[in-house]
């Protein structure tokens, strides 16, 4: 028979639950080379929306949780190829060429030229899961060689940490904004642009016809299909691991590394108070918490205890 | 962000045999035999290199970078193997893969034949240029004293989706005077010269287009008490 049980309502865990995804943040940045191109992010995600509730089996379902890539800045590095004139055939030979024309770089990168998209706030991915609530016994490594009366008033006491950890977990990736295929369009427009705009117009030209379309190289080179949106998904979820490894990042704070709830092991039951003369002060009245348990229904977070004693 | 563009080939307007530059080489067809050669730049000798060329190759054509050999950093380029298939010759192809203008190359055999010298061009010889300034381009061979004997007209590249390469625009005989006398081709392509001459040295000169030409309207000058 527990000593103690403690029942949290679900709108009370929920607030509890908005605290915690506030507080989250997680920054990264990473790279891959991709063929004939390479590309690079950092991002910065935050958490928005979601709620959590309880399950009659016993879990704790979080619903609906955005993660918002903000900021997420993604530079593509591409080679443009070297335009190059002459090499061409004069006198053919029966195995080939017999004499051909030089070849003559007019005009290149070196090395690659970067090209940055700016995609802060445009990228969302929603998580769901299932999670166990479980509590785990956390010892403080200040309370070292302290007694817990020490500990409690230093404020370094041990603790009872109830952690939400994750089950299965599905990630969806609720939206890319529509606008972002004009933005790829115009930010590759401007880059060819940039590139080329210091040339003189039949200069210009004469990459075009060497190269044909810049821009339309650009595309296949980047194999962007007809659908921006789902390339830039590909880039950054499969290419990338940009959402795994955010999501991972996630799962990791639930799981481990910051509390739904937690309480001091020993627990205060009174606080220290001043005694009769200051050098006889009430220390505080603490008791062991044994082995807390927890079980949820559709209702209800129930967390009973026993004491133990010093 | 760094961009390589050759500004020597955005610029250049004039083309000579005598004075190799960025966009233009020689064609010369080499017999069996070693030969000792001298890279001069103007008037000044920068650099030197041997030629051996023998029988029993896939008779490929060997190119020479004078710029290389004039800055030093070719690398083993000093000398060069020519691989002749059995009773022909093979081409030894001089180019400047820099920016600099003005060069020529004097070849001397050691069997003793006459020295070669590409600001005369020889019989079988080949001028290969590629302008990409467009515009119209006054042809003149040897010096004469005509303002042209020849025109090459190099259009503006048009612009399209799928890539087109360099191509040889345009194959011309030159003996005396040019065959055909009138070329077009697009800028980017090639207009080769076919050397049916000995001793001959060309000349192509871009015409000023109106825009450039210095405007000389006339100036009025109003003088008091005169009425305009």
């Amino acid at each position: 028979m527990a000593d103690v049980e403690l029942a949290l309502s679900e709108e009370v865990a929920n607030r509890l639950f908005q605290q915690l995804r506030d507080k989250f943040s997680a920054s990264h940045s990473d790279s891959g080379r991709f063929g004939s191109f390479t590309a690079a992010y950092s991002v910065g995600a935050k958490l928005k929306n979601g709620r959590i509730e309880f399950q009659s089996n016993g879990t704790v379902l979080i619903k609906e949780l955005d993660i918002v890539y903000d900021p997420l800045k993604l530079t593509i590095g591409i080679d443009i190829p070297s335009v190059t004139i002459g090499g061409f055939c004069i006198i053919p030979g029966p195995f080939g060429c017999f004499l051909r024309a030089p070849r003559k770089t007019f005009f290149g990168g070196n090395p690659d030229v970067s090209l940055p998209i700016d995609l802060s706030g445009i990228v969302t991915t929603e998580i769901s899961g299932s999670c166990n609530a479980q509590f785990r016994h956390l010892v403080n490594p200040g309370a070292g060689g302290l007694t817990p009366w020490q500990a409690h008033a230093a404020g370094k006491s041990n603790e009872w940490q109830l952690f939400m950890d994750p089950g299965y977990i599905d990630i969806d990736l609720i939206d890319i904004a529509d606008s972002v295929g004009n933005l790829v369009d115009k930010l590759i427009d401007a880059f060819v642009n940039k590139l080329l705009g210091f040339l003189p117009g039949w200069a210009r030209d004469l990459v075009s016809k060497i190269l044909g379309s810049l821009s339309d190289l650009i595309r296949t080179i980047l194999d962007i299909g007809d659908d921006i949106q789902e390339w830039l998904s590909n880039l950054l979820g499969v290419s990338l691991g940009l959402f795994d490894f955010i999501v991972q990042m996630v799962l990791e704070y639930f799981a481990n590394k910051t509390p739904l709830f937690a309480f001091t092991d020993p627990y205060p039951l009174l606080p220290a108070e001043q005694g009769p003369t200051p050098s006889l002060p009430l220390v505080a009245v603490l008791m062991p918490v044994l082995t807390p348990s927890v079980s949820i229904n559709d209702n209800e977070l129930a967390i009973s205890a026993s004491f133990g004693s010093l | 962000m760094t961009l390589t563009i050759n500004r020597a080939a955005l610029t250049t307007d004039t083309f000579r045999s005598a004075a190799l530059g960025p966009l233009d080489s020689i064609a010369h067809p080499l017999a069996p035999d070693n030969y000792s050669g001298e890279v001069w730049l103007g008037d000044k000798m920068v650099g030197t290199f041997t030629i051996d060329a023998a029988e029993g190759g896939s008779g490929e054509q060997v190119d020479i970078d004078l710029s290389e050999i004039a800055d030093g950093s070719a690398k083993q380029v000093t000398h060069f193997s020519l691989g002749l298939i059995e009773q022909t010759t093979a081409f030894v192809v001089f180019h400047c893969g820099g920016d600099a203008s003005g060069f020529h190359v004097l070849l001397r055999s050691r069997s003793g034949l006459e020295p070669y010298d590409t600001r005369r061009m020889q019989l079988g010889d080949y001028y290969i240029t590629t302008p990409i300034k467009p515009g119209r381009y006054a042809m003149k061979a040897n010096g004469d004293n005509q303002d042209e004997s020849g025109v090459l007209l190099v259009d503006q590249a048009q612009p399209t989706d799928a890539p087109h390469p360099s191509a040889n625009g345009a194959m011309i005989v030159v003996k005396g005077g040019f065959e055909p006398a009138e070329v077009h081709i697009a800028s980017g392509d090639g207009a080769v010269f076919q050397i049916a001459a000995a001793d001959t040295d060309i000349e192509l000169t871009l015409a000023p287009t109106d825009q450039n030409r210095e405007s000389r309207r006339p100036i009025h000058i109003r003088y008091p008490g005169r009425r305009p």
